[in-house]
């Protein structure tokens, strides 16, 4: 069987709804069969694809970000963030990306910030007349921060499958997070400014101490990405080793400081845990039993001399890809994505001078974007669920926010040494 | 929410246990790495034998309440009962797929019964049991989803939904 039937069964059992991870596996199995391969290498591969110390930062910081979520931390970020931003011109569409930054250094996940804040930022927003399809498109512009800012479950993924160092890939999203919050939130400030009625300043101006005691009462909470980031640049602990710590983190935090965190809240973010580990981590499975079929077959060498055909140019390859992965990340998952595309484009492109670590950053901002853009935008589905607003109305008003996006991409892109600089410091 | 059947659910609480598992493991090892700076080599492959095991064991409950990651936008835009037939067959397919699975991974486990585990020495029929299990549920769950999906095909409710209260 060759590589070019295994992707077409892949694609067509994709098409008919079999989920993801079978497709894949299915595809392995057609190719296993045909090719009279010993019947237990299909399980031998997909156990062996998950059996990997770095993946098991995946389900910690996973469990993390829930823990966080119903810790009652959301609230006390939320409300720093809105005293020392709502009185900058677009009040709180600015407190919206700030609490989105705060929040992104405790969950890996672009969904678990929109679950965990987004509620909380679209009431505040409506409340001072913002309208609500507008206040659901800023939230999923800003919750694209989360999965590129350390902790990261699509970088560390992304780690996994390209052989690379997941510690260095989390150093490397600090910066370019960072610069994809300051391009929002100058895009905020033009806008607001053109726009005052639309987007209103905070009607409320912080008393004497508010903002001291805001501080205060948030310094806890702020202490999670900051133990989080010291331990990774020290590199005293593994990232599965930090996850393991901001996880303790977060249950203390929930029953000591915050005191919201009851027995029934902690075991519902075990059940969400387990089952949206295990749902990410059976892809990754199935992935190890589909590249077996596409390398016996030689289909990266086969993809890596196509794209080098086209140009060798570093630049130009990086451009290809991003529009490549700007269209996979409209009708694919993020974290499907990765595993299935990510195998195939990082030969060619390593082979071609793009550094893995940079290329990391770019894949995955790439897929954020694909979150934000339909058929398969799951961030506006999710919204549209929270802030009980179509989906139509919240595409069409995301479309400015994809302005400063596509931006950032395009200098995370051309500027290798942005990602580059803080993993190349250590 | 739908709720998986009960086997499914059992699974589901093992790999429960199994996640907290992890937690302890990691968190006892950083602690004796730090206050003693040892290490031990059985706390890394016994997190990793928990988390093998919690993907496989939890998979039948998430195939059933449907959180498995799909394309749906192509089929959604069929007619409905095209739709049911296309869901039906992915159903089957699901099944079988599953079934295969279960029986590689007891080949497996056969190929390997004297083998033991590199840290821990653990049997390993014993590492792979949390993906045979899995499996074996998982075509299980398969197969009930499949039947049910087969039903529809041929009963859908007067109000368009069908027997999982999809549209």
């Amino acid at each position: 069987m060759t590589g070019t039937t295994v992707i077409i069964i892949f694609l067509v059992l994709l098409v008919i709804r079999v989920p993801l991870a079978f497709s894949m596996a299915m595809a392995g199995i057609a190719y296993v069969v045909v090719d009279g391969l010993p019947i237990s290498i299909s399980a031998q591969r997909m156990i062996n694809a998950i059996n990997s110390f770095p993946l098991l930062a995946v389900p910690l910081f996973i469990f993390a970000g829930h823990v966080f979520n119903v810790a009652g931390v959301t609230n006390s970020i939320f409300r720093l963030a809105r005293l020392f931003l709502g009185r900058q011109p677009g009040g709180m569409a600015q407190v919206n990306v700030g609490a989105s930054l705060v929040f992104s250094g405790m969950s890996g996940a672009a969904l678990a910030d929109i679950g965990g804040l987004g509620n909380i930022e679209i009431r505040a927003m409506t409340d001072q007349g913002y309208r609500k399809s507008v206040s659901a498109a800023i939230t999923v512009a800003s919750a694209t921060i989360g999965p590129i800012f350390p902790p990261s479950i699509p970088l560390i993924i992304y780690a996994v499958v390209a052989s690379a160092s997941s510690l260095q890939l989390l150093l490397a999203g600090i910066v370019p997070a960072l610069l994809l919050t300051a391009f929002l939130m100058v895009q905020l400030f033009f806008i607001a400014r053109r726009n005052p009625k639309d987007y209103p300043v905070d009607p409320i101006s912080p008393q004497r101490g508010d903002r001291r005691r805001a501080f205060v009462s948030a310094l806890p909470a702020l202490f999670a990405p900051v133990l989080l980031i010291s331990g990774l640049l020290v590199g005293a602990f593994s990232p599965t080793e930090i996850a393991a710590v901001t996880l303790f983190y977060a249950i203390i935090l929930g029953v000591f400081v915050y005191r919201e965190l009851t027995l029934a809240k902690f075991m519902s973010a075990v059940a969400l845990t387990v089952r949206t580990t295990s749902s990410i981590l059976i892809i990754a499975s199935a992935s190890g039993l589909f590249s077996l079929a596409l390398t016996f077959e030689g289909v990266p060498q086969q993809l890596s001399s196509a794209l080098l055909g086209i140009s060798d140019n570093r630049l130009v390859l990086l451009l290809l890809v991003n529009v490549l992965l700007l269209i996979v990340g409209m009708f694919m998952d993020t974290i499907a994505a990765l595993l299935v595309v990510v195998p195939l484009l990082v030969p060619p492109l390593v082979t071609a001078g793009v550094d893995p670590i940079h290329l990391g950053v770019v894949v995955v901002l790439n897929l954020m974007i694909g979150l934000l853009t339909p058929p398969v935008g799951m961030s506006l589905y999710l919204i549209s669920d929270i802030a009980k607003v179509k989906v139509e109305e919240v595409v069409k008003e995301v479309i400015p926010f994809l302005i400063p996006l596509f931006l950032a991409l395009i200098v995370l892109t051309l500027v290798p040494e942005i990602s580059l600089w803080l993993p190349g410091l250590f | 929410m739908k709720q998986p059947n009960v086997i499914s659910r059992i699974l589901e609480y093992v790999s429960a246990i199994g996640l907290l598992g992890i937690v302890v493991i990691l968190l006892f090892q950083l602690m004796v790495r730090t206050l003693s700076f040892g290490s031990f080599s059985w706390t890394d492959e016994l997190a990793r034998y928990l988390m093998i095991s919690m993907v496989f064991l939890a998979a039948p409950a998430v195939l059933e309440v449907d959180e498995h990651i799909k394309v749906e936008f192509f089929v959604d835009r069929l007619p409905p009962v095209v739709k049911d037939v296309i869901i039906a067959v992915s159903a089957i397919l699901v099944a079988a797929f599953a079934a295969f699975l279960a029986y590689s991974s007891i080949n497996l486990m056969t190929n390997l019964s004297s083998s033991r585990t590199p840290a821990l020495r653990m049997p390993m029929p014993l590492f792979l049991a949390g993906a045979v299990i899995g499996s074996a549920a998982l075509a299980l769950a398969g197969c009930l989803k499949a039947y049910s999906r087969i039903c529809d095909v041929f009963v859908r409710n007067p109000d368009g939904r069908d027997s999982e209260g999809d549209l």
